[in-house]
This record gives C-alpha cells, sequence and structure tokens, in this order.
C-alpha cells in the first residue's frame, strides 16, 4: 500500500494523515507507531540530538524523525534491519560513556534502560570508558546522578521551554560535554526553583527525586559505589486525579499512593490549568501529610483548662449543646465563623449555611478578607462580577501582560512560568511594582513605583492614553458608563504631580501607556500588591479603568485576571463566606432569594449584612460575640495585628478550630477537630479563573481525623431543629445542593460533569459549557463602569520615628506561615524569614548583611535577620511571614481598606535598628 | 593528462604576488588607495548601476559554486532569500532586515587559502561583500573570523576603518551614497566578529549560532538560513574566496568567468573560474597556487610552476583531497582532476576547500587516521551522540591499532561506527561526522593493508614522517 494522494504519507506501510508542520515522529505517534527517542520532548522544540528516531525514507537520506517535516507522498520505514543496527550501536555507544552498571538493560526500568532491552545491548560493545563521580544530593528535593546522565539535554530544554528557568547548561565540547547547573558546582547552589520538570523528562533516571526513592518501602542494596539504587520498582497501589492545595491556579495533580503514604504528586499532562507542570509545593511539598504532629483526634478544653482527646461523639455534641445555649442566650449575631479557603467548597457552603440557617447571622466571613476582598468589592463594582474575567489561556493568547503588586514566579509559579513563556514567545510584559521582582527582568517596561501609589499611576497611565488618544473609543462609547466624568476628573490632575507621588518619571509613564496601547488589548493581572492596601479597592478599580478604556474586558486574550492566593478562596467567597452577601453573591435581603432559600434550606438568613472577621474579633472584645468557628485558618499567625487577634480568641466563650496542625490558633481553642487534608479528602475547589474541578482523596487521613463538611454536617444535626433535614451521603449530594441555591451561576455543575478539566462557572445549565471569559457581550452589571479614584495616602504614615517602609509577601518555597510546607523537606531550602532592605539603607543604619535587624513599628517589633538585595529601593523593605519565631504579623498595625476591611500587609511605617 | 592554463595573472591573487606569476616575496597589505588604483570597485560601480536582480542573475549566470567546501551554486543560494515585490514603477517594497554572515572561519586543517586573501587584500573581499549585500538587499554584514587569526582579523578591522572613512559602508550609502541601479542610494554596515576558536563554528548554522553569542551548536534545518538565519531573520553564509570572486565576474561578466575552469565530464553542473588551492605535505614548494578548476593533482605537485615535485624525489602515496573532512586520494588517484567531480570521480567526499595535503611513501597511514580522529574528537561539538560518543571512540582505537594492541574485528567494528556515525548525511544534525567517517572510511579502505598489518601480532613499527598535524 502506497500513498500516493495529496494529504497522506506512508509509514511502514500505513498509510497516516499529513498534517501541516507536522514532524514524521508527530505524524508517526498518532499513528500509533511507535519511534523510538531519547531527547524529544512533548511540546517541546525538536532537539535532535540522540539520533534514535533515524528513519529511511523513498529516495532520501536517512532523516532524524523528530526534527524531518512530513509531506505528502513521503514513504517512511521506521525499523528496518540497517535502522536497528544504528541504534544497538548509539545505546552501546550512550552505554560506554557510562561507568560499570550506571545503566542496564531492564525491561521495566527507565525509558533509557527499556530501550537498552529491547535493542538487546547487554553490554556495552565499545567498553566502559566513564569514570564515576559522587552523587549530589545537596538539594533537598532532587538529586544528581552523573553517571548515568547521557548529556540528552531533555532537562535544559524541560528547564526553558516549561519553566523559562534556564538552570542547566551544557559544558566542554565533544565527549566532554557534561550538563552543569549555571556556574556552580552543587545542585542545591543552582537557581533551579525544584518545579521537577527536568525530573519528567530524564530518561536515564540521571535526575531523579528525592522522595521517590526515600519513601520506596523496598530499598535496594547500596551500589558497590556506594549509591543507593532503587532496584525495586516501586508500584503505587492507589492512584487518583486531584487537585493541588496549595495556591489558587488550581493545578492538577496525579496522585501515587502506596500503603497510605504518598509515593508521588505529578501534575496531569494536558489540563487546562497546568498540562503536566507543577512548582515545588505541589509537586515536593507532601511530607506535612504524613508528619507526627498532625491532630488525630477531636480535643476538648477540661475544666483544668487543657486540651484532652475526645471521641467524635463527645466532641460534636458539646459543640452542638454549646452552640444552641449561646444561640438561645445571646442571640444569633453573638456567633460568628470564618470558612476556610483551604477547604472545600463542600465544606465552606454547609459552615455559613450552618450560620446562616441554624443559627441565624450573616456574621460568615473568610479569609479572602485578607486578601483579595478588595479585588471582589472593585471588580463587582466595575464590572458586576468580583472575579476574573479572563482565564488563564488567555496567558498563551496575549500580545500584553500587565503585571501589578502580583510574583506570580513565586507565588504563583505555574503561572509564572507561563507568563514567563509567554513574554519569551514574544509577549510584551510590563511590570508594575515597587520591587525588583523576577519578572521585572522580563519586562519591556519595570514601572518601580513607591508603595501605596498604585491610584496615581493607574490614573497617570489612563491620563496619558486619553490625553494622546490612545484608548479604544468604541470599546469606551458602547460598552462603559461614566467615561466623561472620568475623563475631567483626570484632566484636572496633573501628570507631573502624579509622577512626583509615585516616583516614576513620566518618560517611563508614557512609556508604558503607549506599550499598552501599541500591544494591547492584554491581561491586567494583579495579586495582593493591589488589594491588600488602605486603598486596596480604589486600587484595583483604577487598574480596571485601564481594562476599560483599552477594551480588554470581554474578549479573549485579554481582560482582568487577578491572582488567587489560596486553592480555594474563589470557591470559598462564591459559597457566600461574606456578611454582606449570600451564596453565589446574591443579595441579602432579595425576595426571591429569600423564598428560595427558605424553601431549600428551611429558613432564609436574615437581611441585615453581618460582621467581618476585623468586626468580629473587636465585638469578641467588646463581649458582644460570644462564639467563633474557624476553620482551617491560623489567624494568630496570618491576621495583622497578633496581640489584638489573640486577645479577641481569648475573649470567646467558644472557640471551635477545624485543623490538621496544632497551631497557635488551634491552641486557644475549646474545641479542636482534626481534619483531613486535601490529599486524603473528597470535595471540589474552584480556582482563580473560576474552575470548579474534582479534588479526590488518595491516602487515608491520619487517627479519626474527618474531612470537614462531614464534622460539620453531623453537627449540624446534633444542633436538632432545621439541622434535622441536613442530609447529606457525600460531597456530590452539597454540590446538587448548591446547584439549585444559585442556579444562575452552578445549576449546570454536579460531580458528574467535573471529570477532567471540570467547569468555569457561570453554568446555568447542565448542556452549558462553562464560561471562559466573562461580560463578553455585556458586563453583568449592565455596562463597564469607570471610577473616578482619587489618591488617598497610606494610613501607617512614615515619619522620622518610622522613616522606611516594610512591605510583606512569600516566597517560592513556602506557602503562607508555613503550617504545612515548613514540616516538609522545603524547610532545608528556605529556614528562616529574612528581611530585605536596600544597601543605601543598611550602609546608614549600620546594618551589615546576615545581621540581626529590629524591625519596629507603631504596634509591634520583631527581629529578623537582613539581607541587603537589590530587590528593593531605597527606603523600602520586605519581610516574609513565613515562620513563627518572626511573628511578622506582630509588625502590622489594623489599619485597612474602609470599603474591603483588607488590612495594609504592604505599607508599614518602620524603624529598623541593627540589634 | 596535464591542464592547459589558460591564466597569465592571478584574478583573486591580482594583487598578491603568488607563484607562477610573481614572486610572493613583494607581498603587502593592499591599502584603500593602492586597491582603487589597481582597478578597485569597478566591479562595485557596475554592479550598483544595476538592479539588485539583476546582479543576482549575474553571478547565476556564471555558475560560480561555493568557495567555501560545499560547492554549492552562490547565485542560486542568493534566490532562496524571501522575494521582494516590485511594483509597475519599478519601486522595490521594503526587505526588512537580513543579514550576511561572511564565513571566515576557516578552521579546516590543512586548509589555508582565505587567510592568504585577508593577510594581503583585505578590500577585495570588502568589495565582495558590498556586492553581495547589494545584490541581496541586505543592510548588515558580518565577518565571523577564525578566533585564531589575529593577525588577519586586525588587517580586516583597519581595512573596514578606511573602507568607513572613505564612505564604502555607513550611513550614507555604498560608495559615498552613490545612486543606485533601485534608484536610491543603498546603506550597508559591516563588523568584524571574532570567533572563540572551535572548528563547529565554521559551519553555518553553528556560525549563526556563534554570532548570536551561543554555544556554537549547529542548528536543525530546515528552517534554512535564507528563510530564518541570524537573529531569526532572512541570511546569506558565503565563504570569503566565493565573495572575492565577485567584483572580477560582474566587472568582466559571467561569459568571461565561464571561460576559466571545466565542464562536468560526468553531467554534473560545471566548476568554472579558478580557485586557490594550498598545498601542503611532502612537496618542494607547499603554498596557495590560483589555479582552474580542473587542473590534475599531478601537475599541481609536479609542475614546475607550482609545488615543483615531491620531497626529496620520493614516490607519491597519497593526499588528502581538500580538508580532511573530504577523505584521502589513494596512491592510483594521483591524476585526479581538482574540480567539483572528484568526490563522485574518486570515491572522496568532495573537492572541499582545494587545499590538498600530499603524502609521500613513507608516511605511516595509521598514524594519519589516528591523528584525524584526535581532530574530529577534539572538535566534536557534542550535540548528536553518534559524532559526541563515536568519535572519541574512534580515536581510540585508531589509537589501539597504531600501538599495535587492536585485533581485526576491530577494523571492521570501526567501519561499522563509521557508517552509523555518519556515512549517510542525515545521522547527525550537521557535517562534522560524516567528514570524520569519510576520512577515517576512505583511509582504511584504500590503505587497508596498512591497517591489516598493524593488528596482526607480528608488528615492525613503520618510520612516522606525517605531514601537516604531526602534533599528534
Amino acid at each position: 500500500m502506497s500513498a500516493t494522494d495529496r494529504t497522506t504519507a506512508t509509514i511502514n506501510g500505513n498509510v497516516v494523515d499529513v498534517r501541516r508542520g507536522d514532524t514524521i515522529l508527530a505524524a508517526a505517534s498518532r499513528a500509533g507507531i511507535e519511534i523510538p527517542t531519547l531527547c524529544a520532548g512533548e511540546g517541546m522544540e525538536s532537539e535532535g540530538g540522540c539520533r534514535m528516531c533515524l528513519v529511511e525514507i523513498d529516495g532520501q537520506r536517512v532523516q532524524a524523525a523528530c526534527h524531518t517535516p512530513i509531506t505528502p507522498g513521503m514513504n517512511v520505514r521506521t525499523a528496518t534491519p540497517h535502522l536497528k543496527g544504528m541504534r544497538h550501536d548509539l545505546l552501546a555507544l550512550m552505554l560506554s560513556t557510562q561507568p560499570k552498571d550506571a545503566c542496564f538493560p531492564d525491561a521495566k526500568g527507565t525509558k533509557f534502560e527499556r530501550l537498552l532491552a529491547e535493542y538487546g545491548v547487554v553490554e556495552p560493545t565499545f567498553g566502559n570508558h566513564g569514570t564515576h563521580t559522587a552523587l549530589d544530593e545537596s538539594h533537598p528535593y532532587l538529586r544528581f546522578d552523573r553517571d548515568k546522565c547521557i548529556t540528552c539535554r531533555l532537562c535544559l530544554n524541560a528547564c526553558e521551554q516549561i519553566q523559562g528557568q534556564f538552570v542547566y547548561a551544557i559544558e566542554g565540547r565533544g565527549g566532554r560535554s557534561r550538563l552543569v547547573f549555571g556556574a556552580t558546582e552543587r545542585f542545591a547552589d543552582s537557581g533551579c526553583v525544584s518545579c521537577g520538570a527536568c525530573v519528567m523528562e530524564c530518561p536515564t533516571g540521571a535526575i531523579t527525586d528525592r522522595d521517590r526513592i526515600e519513601i520506596a518501602p523496598s530499598r535496594a542494596p547500596l551500589h558497590a559505589a556506594g549509591k543507593a539504587v532503587s532496584r525495586e520498582h516501586v508500584q503505587p497501589d492507589l492512584a487518583a486525579d486531584s487537585v493541588c492545595g496549595y495556591c489558587g491556579v488550581g493545578c492538577r495533580v496525579h496522585i501515587e499512593a502506596k500503603d497510605g503514604v504518598v509515593l508521588r504528586i505529578n501534575g496531569v499532562e494536558g489540563a487546562a490549568v497546568n498540562d503536566g507542570h507543577l512548582c515545588v509545593k505541589g509537586r515536593y511539598a507532601h511530607g506535612y501529610q504524613r508528619s507526627s504532629e498532625r491532630l488525630t483526634t477531636p480535643l476538648l478544653r477540661d475544666a483544668s483548662g487543657t486540651l484532652r482527646p475526645a471521641t467524635w461523639d463527645e466532641a460534636i455534641n458539646f459543640t452542638a449543646r454549646r452552640l444552641v445555649e449561646l444561640r438561645d442566650t445571646f442571640g444569633p449575631d453573638a456567633l460568628g465563623t470564618m470558612t476556610s479557603s483551604r477547604s472545600t467548597n463542600e465544606a465552606a457552603y454547609l459552615l455559613q449555611k450552618l450560620f446562616r440557617s441554624i443559627i441565624g447571622t450573616n456574621n460568615t466571613d473568610c479569609c479572602a478578607r485578607i486578601c483579595h476582598s478588595s479585588t471582589a468589592v472593585a471588580l463587582g463594582m466595575t464590572t458586576g462580577t468580583g472575579a476574573a474575567t479572563a482565564s488563564y489561556v488567555d496567558l498563551d493568547e496575549t500580545g500584553l501582560i500587565v503585571l501589578s503588586g502580583s510574583n506570580p514566579t513565586e507565588a504563583h509559579p505555574v503561572i509564572g512560568a507561563r507568563i514567563k513563556q509567554a513574554v519569551l514567545r514574544g509577549a510584551a510584559l510590563i511590570v508594575i511594582d515597587p520591587r525588583s521582582i523576577e519578572m521585572a527582568h522580563y519586562a519591556a517596561v519595570h514601572l518601580q513605583l513607591w508603595p501605596g501609589t498604585n491610584v496615581p499611576l493607574f490614573n497617570a497611565l489612563a491620563k496619558v492614553l486619553i490625553e494622546e488618544d490612545l484608548y479604544d473609543k468604541a470599546y469606551v462609547a458602547s460598552r462603559c458608563e461614566g467615561f466623561e466624568e472620568f475623563k475631567s476628573f483626570l484632566a484636572a490632575q496633573s501628570l507631573d504631580d502624579l509622577s512626583r507621588l509615585t516616583r516614576v518619571p513620566v518618560e517611563l509613564i508614557r512609556k508604558a501607556a503607549h506599550i499598552i496601547a501599541k500591544r494591547g488589548p492584554g491581561l491586567f493581572t494583579s495579586g495582593l500588591g493591589l488589594s491588600e492596601q488602605t486603598q486596596g479597592v480604589g486600587s484595583v478599580m483604577a487598574f480596571s479603568n485601564l481594562g476599560l478604556l483599552t477594551g480588554a474586558i470581554g474578549k479573549h486574550g485579554s481582560g482582568m485576571l487577578p491572582l488567587r492566593g489560596q486553592n480555594n478562596v474563589q470557591g470559598n467567597a462564591d459559597m457566600g463566606s461574606q456578611p454582606y452577601s449570600l451564596t453565589g453573591y446574591m443579595k441579602l435581603g432579595d425576595p426571591a432569594v429569600q423564598s428560595r432559600l427558605e424553601s431549600i434550606w428551611g429558613k432564609a438568613p436574615p437581611p441585615e449584612a453581618g460582621k467581618t472577621i476585623p468586626e468580629m474579633f473587636n465585638a469578641a472584645i467588646e463581649g458582644k460575640l460570644k462564639a467563633m468557628w474557624i476553620q482551617g485558618e491560623d489567624v494568630v499567625q496570618s491576621d495583622p495585628n497578633t496581640e489584638h487577634v489573640k486577645k479577641a480568641l481569648s475573649s470567646l466563650d467558644l472557640l471551635i478550630v477545624q485543623e490538621i496542625f496544632m497551631t497557635e490558633t488551634a491552641e486557644i481553642a475549646h474545641v479542636v477537630f482534626p481534619a483531613a487534608a486535601v490529599l486524603e479528602q473528597e470535595g471540589t475547589f474552584t480556582n482563580g479563573e473560576r474552575r470548579i474541578q474534582h479534588v479526590r482523596p488518595a491516602v487515608p487521613p491520619p487517627g479519626i481525623a474527618r474531612p470537614d463538611w462531614e464534622v460539620i454536617r453531623d453537627v449540624g444535626i446534633a444542633m436538632k431543629g432545621l439541622g434535622s433535614r441536613w442530609k447529606y451521603d457525600s460531597p456530590s449530594d452539597v454540590m446538587d445542593e448548591l446547584a439549585k441555591v444559585v442556579p444562575h451561576l452552578f445549576g449546570g455543575v454536579s460531580y458528574e460533569r467535573l471529570s477532567g478539566d471540570g467547569l468555569q462557572w457561570p453554568c446555568p445549565s447542565p448542556d452549558h459549557p462553562g464560561t471562559r471569559t466573562l461580560h463578553t457581550d455585556t458586563f453583568v452589571r449592565g455596562k463597564g463602569l469607570f471610577m473616578s479614584v482619587d489618591y488617598s495616602p497610606p494610613m501607617d504614615r512614615l515619619s522620622r520615628e518610622f522613616p522606611l517602609v516594610l512591605i510583606t509577601g512569600r516566597v517560592l518555597d513556602h506557602y503562607n506561615v508555613g503550617t504545612m510546607t515548613r514540616r516538609t523537606p522545603s524547610a532545608r531550602i528556605v529556614d528562616r524569614d529574612v528581611l530585605e532592605l536596600h544597601a543605601e539603607d543598611a550602609a546608614r543604619l549600620g546594618i551589615a548583611d546576615g545581621s540581626r535587624v529590629r524591625v519596629k513599628s507603631r504596634w509591634g517589633q520583631t527581629i529578623a535577620p537582613a539581607r541587603i538585595s537589590r530587590r528593593v529601593m531605597p527606603g523600602t523593605s520586605f519581610l516574609t511571614f513565613h515562620f513563627p519565631e518572626t511573628g511578622c504579623n506582630l509588625v502590622v498595625g489594623p489599619n485597612c481598606d474602609p470599603t474591603s476591611k483588607c488590612p495594609d500587609y504592604k505599607v508599614v511605617a518602620v524603624e529598623l535598628t541593627p540589634v | 593528462m596535464p591542464h592547459p592554463s589558460n591564466l597569465t595573472q592571478g584574478i583573486l591573487t591580482k594583487r598578491i604576488p603568488c607563484w607562477p606569476f610573481a614572486d610572493p616575496k613583494g607581498r603587502h597589505i593592499v591599502g584603500w588607495d593602492e586597491y582603487t588604483a589597481t582597478g578597485g570597485h569597478v566591479g562595485l560601480r557596475k554592479a550598483l548601476a544595476l538592479k539588485p536582480d539583476e546582479v543576482t542573475e549575474e553571478v547565476k549566470k556564471s555558475q560560480l559554486r561555493g568557495r567555501g567546501g560545499a560547492g554549492f551554486p552562490c547565485g542560486l543560494k542568493w534566490t532562496f532569500l524571501p522575494k521582494v515585490t516590485i511594483d509597475a514603477s519599478g519601486k522595490e517594497s521594503n526587505a526588512g532586515q537580513r543579514y550576511l554572515a561572511v564565513n571566515a572561519d576557516e578552521s579546516e586543517p590543512c586548509t589555508f587559502k582565505d587567510r592568504l586573501l585577508m593577510d594581503f587584500d583585505p578590500h577585495l573581499l570588502l568589495e565582495g561583500i558590498a556586492i553581495c549585500c547589494y545584490a541581496c538587499r541586505i543592510p548588515t554584514a558580518y565577518i565571523f573570523i577564525r578566533g585564531e587569526y589575529h593577525h588577519q582579523a586586525k588587517v580586516l578591522e583597519k581595512a573596514l576603518a578606511e573602507a568607513y572613512a572613505k564612505g564604502l559602508f555607513g550611513k550614507q550609502g555604498l560608495l559615498g551614497g552613490s545612486m543606485t541601479g533601485k534608484g536610491e542610494s543603498f546603506a550597508v554596515d559591516c563588523y568584524v566578529h571574532r570567533g572563540a576558536g572551535a572548528y563547529i563554528c565554521g559551519e553555518e548554522t553553528g556560525l549563526l549560532e556563534a554570532l548570536e553569542g551561543k554555544r556554537g551548536w549547529p542548528r536543525i534545518k530546515p528552517p534554512f538560513p535564507a528563510i530564518k538565519g541570524l537573529f531569526g531573520k532572512p541570511t546569506i553564509i558565503n565563504n570569503v574566496e566565493t565573495l572575492s570572486h565577485l567584483p572580477s565576474i560582474i566587472e568582466n561578466g559571467a561569459d568571461w568567468f565561464c571561460k576559466q575552469g571545466v565542464t562536468s565530464t560526468i553531467g554534473g553542473p560545471p566548476s568554472f573560474g579558478t580557485k586557490l588551492m594550498g598545498v601542503s605535505g611532502h612537496v618542494n614548494r607547499p603554498g596557495v597556487y590560483e589555479c582552474e578548476l580542473g587542473i590534475p593533482l599531478r601537475t599541481l605537485v609536479e609542475s614546475k610552476d607550482y609545488c615543483q615535485g615531491m620531497r626529496g624525489g620520493k614516490k607519491f602515496k597519497g593526499a588528502i583531497a581538500g580538508g580532511i573532512s573530504m577523505g584521502v586520494l589513494g596512491p592510483d588517484q594521483f591524476d585526479a582532476e581538482m574540480d567539483f567531480d572528484i568526490g563522485r570521480k574518486y570515491n572522496v567526499l568532495g573537492l572541499g576547500t582545494a587545499c590538498p595535503t600530499v603524502f609521500d611513501e613513507d608516511t605511516d597511514m595509521v598514524a594519519v587516521a589516528r591523528n584525524i580522529a584526535r581532530f574530529f574528537k577534539h572538535e566534536s561539538c557534542g550535540q548528536c551522540t553518534p559524532c559526541r560518543e563515536g568519535s572519541g571512540w574512534l580515536y581510540q582505537l585508531m589509537s589501539r591499532i597504531e600501538g599495535g594492541e587492536a585485533k581485526t574485528k576491530d577494523l571492521d567494528l570501526a567501519l561499522e561506527v563509521a557508517t552509523s556515525m555518519g556515512s549517510m548525511p542525515g545521522t547527525t544534525i550537521c557535517g562534522l561526522a560524516d567528514g570524520n567517517n569519510w576520512a577515517i572510511r576512505t583511509i582504511i579502505n584504500k590503505f587497508r593493508d596498512e591497517f591489516e598489518k598493524r593488528v596482526k601480532p607480528t608488528f615492525v613499527p613503520v618510520k612516522m614522517t606525517v605531514g601537516a598535524g604531526a602534533r599528534g
């Protein structure tokens, strides 16, 4: 059989389709014909180095299938005796570069070893002339065995083309070429961000994950050279596709476990969010799950004031009884809850429902209060929906990314890598950040503004766009309102004044505006740098003005794309964890909603708004709030003004905490429920692009710990009354109820539809495919609203006593207050909080690099080691909040945005003194 | 069959005294004034009066074949650049950024012909560059010169400064902003970029990588450089000698050029023009000679005009055809004609740089093979497995044979590896492994008895007097 028409070719006698741009390898793979390769990676550019994929083509010379385009009529043979002989010799050559027994034929081994077995390369025909080198085990997660490396460069390409980190290089040439980690000899000293992309690609086992071997129950005998070699092929007994439990990116993970222990976590290939990629936290930081410090049994505070173990019945009945007593004694508004953005939608939904219906109060809030509440409020006002209008896939299609107040390569690494790849492909990047973050080095323009001056900077950009006639007039005219007012508001401002406030030169502002106009419409991506400020809501509004002006919102490849902090902070807010609106952002007191909730919940919530978290803390201190249920959050460590928080919690008559570890918050509690962690329970998470994804358990929880939603259900039932109607056998039942409660957003969502990449809300009906882009035809609120926001300076004023600005934030290797990541080998990568400050300030204050510094604000003080860094500008400093020993939040004050109540973590006036 | 030479003076070596036309003692660096006074820039002026496509057409008509080794037709290569559109009034669309990369990375062992041009007549090359840039609408040219050519780089840099000062290059347009056949002046910038000493950077795409500041690793083709080359832009890569031919071709016309050299006797494309041939090895007068293509090797070696016979009256044993990657000519191939047919007629890879290294009867061909293997092992870039690992292994094996430690089956293994390494182009990304294989394979095949003697236990050492590269 031969292919003679213009659309097909023949491979080994099989007729295959010819698609434009396809290589022979791709066409063969589609036709199910395997051509051996050692240097070709899925989705990566052809490397062409290993030459294993050589094929014979009629009328042509031998060609490498991986980089030779297939053309119509081609007749290709992939496995002739001649080719097999060549492959045999190639494998033998590779094997002979290794010391004896580094790799050997093994049908179950690595890809290289399987090929050795397949081609019968038993002995290195050309002799072993590799010399043995020591195993590099300097890195906590990755190990490098140079003996096994065949210099295929898949690791190098993965590092560059997936992560964009450029850690690896080839040193030397010819037979002396070897893989190096930049200029460093040890893996641990390299620029590696531990994403593990190289491990996934390595065909020989030269780069491996340390956890994979260390956890493997059967350990191989030590190699003669002193190396641990896993001769046993550890097979998982359980595998589950789930969702990562760290940040709001929501990567899909494939978890493999054996004997109740996580064996390895990989990204799911082809997943919409991460397409197989993960970061150090998602892939490796799972060791906390089997920590001996996990809470394994319910705890109740006894008469002597100590927490003692209790049975579930005891704990649930006690909790139910006390909640009912306090409600009946002090009224429903004396009780409040904080649902967790780390737990599932189902748990958050049930907990707010318990408080809104069984107890009857709107005192339900969540940690989004202290992160993206400003974003939700602001986008709610300007567009009608307080969520991302765009999706991550838009990053691949956009020509412009404006990144403000977000450090994605550390806080959202998989999206950070995706942004980096977009920029490397040619998208323009504008970074607006007081710090010179990694992405600033990739930016066309870095507007290094003074902390807290986002509003004047965005106004200045808008002013240039309008005055130079660079905005999308048709879009503004047809889809927006408030423009004329906005225009005259800006006309009254002087660009020089705005430039002076922000400390960004006018020319740079103009340059950025010109890029925005020329390369847009683009994606406006923001993080907590915008929202965690006293002018948080204003900052996001001013940012959204830019989206409206450039006609970015409601189109593919552009829009507002705030990066959410926690795995389920979006979902938690969706479930109704805010005191001023209901599940699905439905209005309090709306008669239609009231009646629907009454029919489903049995009782409608009160029409008055409840208290936000800071208000609940104040009420507790005033004695007006008697009980709190805090689900999965260490508020003592993470909320600002630590002493105030502790005082509030200690004033309560009843503090219920659902946790996986004995946190500082749990230590004050009256009841502690041990919770199942993300790897141990079923439910759903909603990521930052509104994507609801299915979370599935891979390992059992420790001891008698239980999933949050089950405990809440049981407390509800035990509270009798409305709770008696709570019949949920599984989280799926909770989702089905949610679909009825908020039909316009979740009407079409059910567990049956959540396999694979899940659904992006709104998804109003069972046949609706979900929504990638919001506001496509009209804005949810009708028209996009321009907001004229005037600058108001941060509340924490600099003074002679407190002359420097402190910005707080995170690093790559740890997650929030570190409850989980501090209990993993990540603690070996970063083992303390560090205060970054500029060399000028350090010299003036007499602070040496590495020396201890007292950080003092109007609200408190702490001590941290200093690092002199170019990432911060003179007059500013930066401190992370991952370690309780530092207690970073002792320094952060009670200032917050007046509307969203989001605390100002980003602009704190401090004094730095050497200790 | 001796080749009758029509030449009465050098063409490329018009200003460089060479045997048989002049005594090399009179060599000196030709400056701008001397260059123009001796007929320089006539070709360029003539080219500028034409339209770019007319220049290309003339070069195509001359059938000038690349002098860097592969012999690809120069004019044809130029036509692979993206086409510009020309409207009814003759106005051209903007061709955009394109580059000319001048391959002056002359690193092939035994090859030293481009060096002569750069040593003494740099303005000839610069004129050639200007003609090529005009014909191909290229605004930027880089001369990528071998790192070891310190002196030549300095000569070029000085000549380039002179050319800028005199208005050949620079933003005012070629030759002081002369009006061109396009109806406007055409500006070209030219730079000298020095390599860092890797043979592989002479491979055209390795050269582009090195120019971009990266490791000189050859690129996967397609895309070809004429479509996506330096910095992702359309790029022409031409050898120094090729470009140096352009002024005389344009000045005298393609027909004049086609009168020199020979047509193919085997139905292939012709070998027109003169060629610089750098002869080294066991001859009485080694050096660079400008000859018409087609001159038999025997004539080149034995003629009193050229090498004046074998050194010490010894017998001819063999020769490296033209740069070691071309393989060797055997004792019975002394009459081989030095033209582009040589590959197919005498079982070598090709004419290469036409710089033969001649071996006399005392030469130890095993040592030659070992030395060649060592070179390729040293210069393999490490990108493709067969070359990276195979070249090292071949060197080990050749050393073993030379040392008398090898067995007969090792010889067959050597040929087998040579086969998987690149007997067929395509086995590796670039031609380096191919060159290694051709050299080793032709030596073993044409001198197999010498190798078989070495692998026998009754090994008797042979006196070793390798010519070029006895550093071994």
